[in-house]
């Protein structure tokens, strides 16, 4: 096996083929929009090279800030929703004390399995000003704090925002969930041993044991909130106005509605630029680096 | 040796009769189940014996199906070795297509609209059927008021079109009027009395499906065309400003009314089937949307369903005067376009201008709709009854005056995308003054442009 490993011909022989086909399929088109972000071009006829006009033209546009902000925010509250709150659910489901454990982590994975139509559907039902449950609810106790939550430019993000997360936390608990089952409980028994409490436990051995899978949650939270498409077509397409865009949408916007593919590559390597920074951020943050070199110094 | 000697046998026969029944099929004529009216060619005329292929992309949904499969066999009288290899269209803004066209697959024969034709005759990707569209006989079936329909802005005809007119109505339930004792409105002041008096007993007013672009322009259509029968058109075309006198009465009156909770809330994320719903249970008076739906409302709502013969935004004594007739909607450019690539063009255009004939005879007969670009055989009979109310609007729709344009039609869509925008934003607390200055920053930054 090591003498496989040390040769490099064999490395190259059984990697290449794997390489090749992401090259084609995932490196190649995102190559293309790169390139295509330098030219006018309406997606049919031959574009024209303008340089960085598109990049000029995008940083001066008012929808492009709008769907910027929206995308942070989206991502803060996945980070908050779907990662905070997994790991909070983590720690209390894992105390034996809890009852009917098995039925709420099941619970929590049932929107997941759901397809994204039907939660929004299911959503823009509840959220329905006029006929919804939520402002029935709101009626039934006598209070005036109806929303129309979906139209109102200040609180669609956030409302969408939920939706998702409401949608992908389950799945996000599953992961964070398996991971904390998979550390060995020696170190637990050992600090109840010492006397650590439960919380002492958790905040000083589990939490710290987690980081890795917290890490890699946060690169999905974070990346899946600017991301963000299928919610904002399905509950508002991006309205009212332009105050639900994405920068996905707004790639959408130009490239499908305005006819101008040029400029909606542009906006897609912004988005491109956008989680490549944030998953470069985490990953200095969250320490892979120094865990790395760490590793590399142990082993030499 | 001998299993083998008869299975080799064995194998012979079962391919000689294989070989025999594909000659057989090849000679037979396809079964013809001729509808009521429909003349069958003779086998004589041009196209028996021509045997193709043709991809054809269309509109084939549960709706569409009858209507396709119609126009296919009326194809096939003429040209029995011709067959289609369906597509169904995708619900995508053109962008399959556009795909499509871009990588050199463009289908022989599909059915486009003004946003498609826009982009893929840019890029040279459809036939002109200038000629075409004559040698075909085509034209020559069109009423003297559909003639100009093939041709696009540009002068060209890329289609066989198979639509019609359309009218953006606003309908309203006789019952909630009567049962409240409301008078239906004939004018703007009428219709913010009734508003009132509806929310009053707890009615909204109207409902709207706002999470769609065409029917929020259509409702800015509504006051606009009183004042200049271009509405939206107009601005598009930057031969109008927002801050113009009649476009300015306009919008003062249409925030009025939006300020005073005309539509239901919510209206921007409001889809079809709640607006309609609303509508049709009585908790909404009036509802905006195209004449294509009345059937379905007069199925649910009965000899309760009218609709304005003019829209009632006029000022009160001027009903007559402010473009009585004039009406958000009109000739959609949609239709059968060609290839430039296919093979045998000629033969094709004579296909596609039979399918496009075909097309309006199957949406009579299968969806109830009135032809409103050709006559179609008197003998047809629709499987659907054609509700009353849509009989009185095919009659009426000929005095109408269609000079604006749908905003998901609009040529110029670094207008209309923004345009739209700014609708929805007055809907969720944009100001008039707002509304008319973020208009004429639009009218003169990208208005007129092609």
């Amino acid at each position: 096996m090591n003498k496989m490993l040390a040769d490099k011909k064999a490395i190259f022989i059984f990697t290449m083929p794997c390489l090749v086909f992401f090259g084609v399929i995932a490196f190649y088109p995102v190559l293309q929009t790169m390139v295509k972000s330098f030219y006018d071009w309406d997606g049919l006829t031959t574009g024209t090279f303008t340089g960085l006009d598109n990049y000029v033209r995008l940083f001066q546009d008012r929808v492009f800030w709008r769907s910027f902000r929206n995308g942070m925010i989206v991502a803060a509250v996945l980070v908050v929703l779907e990662v905070i709150v997994g790991l909070f659910l983590t720690l209390v489901l894992m105390n034996p004390k809890i009852k009917c454990r098995k039925f709420i982590r099941s619970s929590l994975f049932i929107p997941v399995v759901l397809s994204v139509t039907v939660v929004c559907q299911l959503w823009s039902s509840i959220l329905n000003p006029e006929i919804g449950l939520i402002n029935r609810v709101f009626e039934m106790l006598g209070s005036s704090y109806r929303q129309d939550w979906l139209s109102n430019k200040n609180i669609a993000i956030y409302i969408i925002a939920f939706v998702n997360a409401w949608q992908y936390m389950g799945y996000q608990f599953v992961i964070i969930y398996s991971s904390a089952n998979s550390i060995p409980t020696d170190y637990l028994e050992a600090a109840s041993i010492d006397g650590a409490s439960r919380w002492q436990s958790n905040f000083h051995i589990l939490i710290p044991m987690l980081k890795d899978t917290m890490r890699t949650s946060l690169i999905f939270a974070i990346t899946g909130g600017f991301n963000i498409y299928a919610q904002m077509q399905l509950l508002t397409q991006g309205g009212p106005g332009t105050a639900t865009y994405s920068l996905t949408y707004m790639t959408f916007r130009s490239a499908f509605k305005l006819r101008k593919y040029g400029y909606g590559c542009t906006s897609a390597v912004l988005l491109i630029l956008q989680c490549l920074l944030a998953i470069g951020v985490i990953n200095i943050v969250l320490g892979e680096r120094k865990e790395r070199d760490a590793y590399g110094k142990k082993k030499a | 040796m001998k299993k083998k000697s008869i299975s080799l046998f064995l194998t012979g026969i079962l391919l000689a009769s294989t070989l025999a029944g594909c000659g057989n099929n090849a000679e037979k004529a396809p079964e013809k189940k001729a509808e009521s009216g429909s003349t069958e060619t003779s086998g004589q005329e041009s196209g028996t014996d021509v045997s193709r292929t043709l991809k054809l992309y269309t509109h084939y949904g549960e709706g569409e199906k009858e209507s396709v499969d119609y126009a296919i066999k009326k194809v096939q009288e003429k040209y029995p070795n011709i067959k289609f290899e369906i597509e169904a269209h995708a619900q995508d803004d053109g962008q399959t297509l556009k795909t499509r066209a871009a990588t050199g697959d463009m289908p022989d024969i599909a059915h486009v609209n003004a946003g498609d034709v826009e982009a893929l005759s840019a890029s040279g990707s459809l036939l002109n059927l200038d000629e075409l569209i004559k040698s075909t006989g085509y034209s020559d079936k069109l009423l003297d008021s559909a003639k100009d329909l093939p041709y696009y802005d540009d002068g060209t005809a890329y289609i066989f079109p198979d639509g019609g007119a359309s009218a953006i109505l606003l309908y309203y339930n006789k019952k909630v009027f009567e049962d409240n004792n409301i008078k239906i409105p004939t004018n703007y002041e009428e219709l913010s009395e009734a508003a009132e008096q509806l929310k009053a007993k707890d009615i909204i007013p109207c409902s709207i499906f706002a999470k769609e672009g065409f029917v929020i322009g259509a409702f800015f259509d509504m006051f606009a065309l009183k004042y200049n029968e271009g509405g939206i058109k107009a601005l598009s075309e930057a031969e109008a400003h927002a801050s113009d006198d009649g476009y300015s009465k306009a919008i003062d009156k249409m925030m009025k009314l939006v300020d005073s909770d005309f539509f239901e809330a919510g209206s921007t994320s409001t889809d079809y089937d709640t607006a309609q719903s609303l509508f049709t249970s009585g908790k909404a008076a009036m509802f905006i949307n195209g004449d294509w739906d009345i059937s379905s409302l007069e199925e649910k709502l009965g000899d309760d369903l009218g609709y304005f013969e003019s829209y009632p935004t006029a000022d009160a004594g001027k009903e007559q005067e402010q473009n009585y007739y004039a009406f958000s909607g009109g000739f959609t450019y949609e239709g059968y376009a060609i290839s430039a690539d296919t093979k045998d063009q000629e033969l094709v255009a004579d296909v596609a201008a039979l399918l496009a004939e075909a097309s309006v005879e199957g949406n009579y007969i299968y969806q109830a709709k009135i032809p409103a670009i050709m006559d179609v055989d008197p003998s047809l009979t629709p499987v659907k009854e054609i509700p009353a109310l849509a009989k009185t609007e095919a009659e009426e729709i000929k005095k109408m005056v269609f000079k604006t344009t749908w905003t998901h039609t609009m040529k110029n869509v670094d207008f209309s995308t923004p345009f739209v925008e700014l609708l929805q934003e007055m809907l969720t607390g944009m100001d008039a003054d707002e509304l008319k200055t973020s208009i004429d920053d639009l009218v003169d930054s990208v208005g007129g442009q092609e």
